[in-house]
């Protein structure tokens, strides 16, 4: 990990966790990959449904993060039921195709610039999470089969 | 009442609101609004405090006590008889 990323994660990080605890959940650091993130997450229209979301990070903060979810915190991240069902999340190709993952500024190369371009400037580890969150309570449909 | 008591009551019944940006480059937006200010009226200070514009695909939202604000709320309406509310500016992106 560059000097740049390690010191950029562990500024930015303390506002993820507090964000996470406010929406009952929780961030944890991978103990072996130190640019990978577990958190918890939950939706607000089902209090008792816990997502485990993977964050990848390469060059933080100058590119996007692979955002995926697991079947638990350190676990398989190819389990369709392990994904909510929300517009613009396949489960079935493990990735979301939305202008905040590295999956999704993969598929979509014309969002490199544009409204869509990955944000550089402030949190955006906060940002990744609050959009998250934001699709969870406002967009999310249920758990994939 | 005296001109100083009554403007010692106008600014009691004033609402501290702070908004805070996550991709913000600046500090967090702080003003004082009357009760009746609606959460729509913050926003748009906001927004030109962050130099968040407009842009195809996106939505901004203000969020507060974790959820998201309509923009006809009044500042009343979400605080009761509390005299602060902390905001989030949201950038919603809705391509995908």
């Amino acid at each position: 990990m560059d000097i740049e990323t390690q010191t950029a994660l562990e500024e930015d990080e303390p506002a993820v966790a507090a964000f996470l605890k406010d929406h009952q959940g929780l961030l944890q650091r991978d103990e072996q990959d130190k640019l990978r993130y577990w958190l918890t997450m939950t939706p607000r229209s089902a209090p008792t449904e816990e997502y485990y979301v993977c964050v990848t990070w390469t060059k933080y903060p100058h590119a996007a993060p692979s955002v995926k979810f697991a079947d638990s915190t350190g676990g398989s991240l190819t389990v369709t039921t392990a994904w909510p069902l929300i517009p613009g999340y396949r489960p079935s190709s493990f990735d979301i195709c939305k202008p905040f993952t590295a999956e999704g500024y993969g598929i979509h190369p014309d969002w490199v610039t544009g409204p869509e371009a990955w944000p550089v400037t402030g949190n955006p580890f906060v940002w990744v999470v609050e959009t998250l969150q934001g699709d969870l309570d406002y967009h999310y449909s249920g758990r994939s089969a | 009442m005296s001109d100083e008591t009554e403007q010692q009551h106008e600014e009691r019944a004033l609402i501290s609101a702070v908004v805070t940006f996550s991709l913000g480059k600046k500090e967090p937006y702080h003003h004082g609004y009357a009760r009746s200010t609606t959460v729509g009226a913050v926003l748009d200070d906001a927004r030109k405090h962050f130099d968040a514009k407009d842009e195809p695909n996106v939505v901004w939202y203000l969020s507060a006590h974790d959820e998201r604000q309509p923009n006809d709320k009044t500042l009343e309406q979400l605080v009761g008889h509390e005299d602060e509310i902390k905001f989030r500016l949201v950038k919603e992106v809705t391509q995908g």
